[in-house]
């Protein structure tokens, strides 16, 4: 009787533990599996620069902190837009409005293609470079030995 | 008219002499259209670039008069050159006016042809600062530790404060340039093309080159204004200059050391 408990009990524990060992198995892979979709994606100083000089935003977004024309945002009012806001104007309104002012402005007709066709982490990139715009910047410059004895 | 600009108007009608780090007395502008192109407006003229040296030093500084001028040559020799930018939105430009006309825009391509004129003037006290002025603070020591490495420099980008050490800037005469260009918006040059640049993050005596691209990107902050700078004179808004200043060199992680009887 007792070692037919004890048997049960055993199965009973083993049974557990595969259940326990295939959640957590579970667990791991998709844990991994949202470490390789997030990875894939890195937002890259340089790279999210390079782009946002490629498509120009203060072109028409002045660096000036009045407005060219009424309806066109400075660049400081375009970094201030929350980042889903941002993601809207950018990639699905598209400046669709202002497109008859483009037609024979040819290099700025491709800088617009080109943020329709940017991929998911490009777009993430350049819409940090326009949240950093308004960000402060701290610049070190560093020299390789101390010139100045500690005190 | 933006309230800049009635000041700088006031200013003059008072005979006084305009200040801040931006200051010009009217560009030249000239439009250019060839049928089926985009129209080209030339941009030429003189622009005054001042940058205010606060000595914050507590020991001598017998060097400070040749370093400020070695820089200021330096700054006006990397600002030279011609810059083009494509498809610039403006207000459009009336030939008949000869002046922007605000009421309606135009995209165009713009060629800079611009003449900076800098100026580095030592200044003791701080009611020598104004809130749109260029300044460049010279420390005895700047605590801010980064791996290991001794901090020579340290600015706010775009608009400064920046700030210098003065036993370094004796040590690596081209560091100061490098600060006040963070001023005007470049950023660090990292990895195997940082050795000879300029704005490479960690300072030499052989690093000074600066690329055709930094030369846009400060002439692009510089002309930020191009429609008021046309209209005569004109002065840079404010960049809060001093309050920034008083704020930047008293935040502890920043690890100034500096005469404080002299910040008065
Ligand atoms: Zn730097």
């Amino acid at each position: 009787m007792d070692l037919n408990i004890t048997k049960l009990s055993l199965g009973n524990l083993l049974l557990v533990l595969l259940t326990l060992s295939c959640i957590n198995r579970n667990n791991d892979s998709s844990e991994t599996l949202a470490k390789i979709k997030t990875d894939t994606c890195k937002i890259d100083q340089e790279k999210a620069d390079a782009l946002g000089s490629d498509i120009s935003c203060t072109s028409c977004h002045t660096l000036a902190e009045e407005r060219v024309s009424p309806n066109v945002f400075t660049m400081k009012e375009v970094s201030d837009m929350d980042s889903l806001k941002l993601r809207d104007f950018l990639f699905i309104i598209k400046h669709k409005k202002n497109l008859s002012l483009y037609k024979d402005a040819p290099i700025t007709k491709q800088r617009l293609k080109k943020i329709d066709s940017l991929s998911d982490c490009d777009r993430k990139n350049l819409i940090h470079y326009i949240k950093e715009y308004n960000r402060p910047h701290l610049y070190i410059l560093r020299t390789a030995e101390d010139t100045i004895p500690e005190k | 008219m933006t309230l800049n600009q009635l000041f700088a108007k006031v200013a003059l009608a008072q005979g006084k002499k305009l200040s801040g780090g931006i200051t010009c007395n009217g560009l030249r502008i000239q439009l250019r259209h060839a049928p089926g192109k985009m129209p080209e407006l030339l941009v030429t003229g003189d622009v005054t670039l001042t940058i205010k040296v606060f000595d914050l030093t507590t020991t001598g500084v017998p060097k400070l008069h040749s370093l400020i001028a070695a820089t200021q040559s330096n700054i006006a020799n990397k600002l030279r050159g011609e810059t083009m930018e494509y498809d610039r939105y403006l207000s459009n430009y009336d030939t008949k006016a000869n002046k922007f006309n605000k009421n309606t825009q135009a995209l165009y391509n713009v060629r800079y042809r611009i003449n900076y004129i800098v100026k580095l003037e030592k200044i003791s006290r701080l009611s020598q600062l104004s809130g749109n002025d260029f300044v460049l603070a010279v420390v005895d020591r700047i605590g801010f530790k980064t791996d290991n490495l001794n901090t020579s420099g340290l600015t706010d980008g775009k608009g400064g404060p920046a700030t210098v050490v003065y036993n370094d800037w004796c040590k690596y005469p081209n560091i100061s340039t490098h600060e006040f260009f963070h001023t005007l918006g470049l950023g660090h040059i990292k990895g195997t093309s940082s050795k000879k640049s300029l704005m490479g993050e960690v300072a030499g005596t052989h690093n000074n080159a600066v690329s055709l691209n930094e030369l846009f990107i400060m002439n692009k902050y510089l002309m930020a204004n191009l429609v008021d700078m046309s209209n005569g004179q004109y002065a840079s808004p404010t960049l809060n200059t001093a309050e920034n200043l008083r704020k930047f060199l008293n935040n502890p992680t920043n690890g100034f050391k500096y005469n404080k009887a002299k910040f008065r």
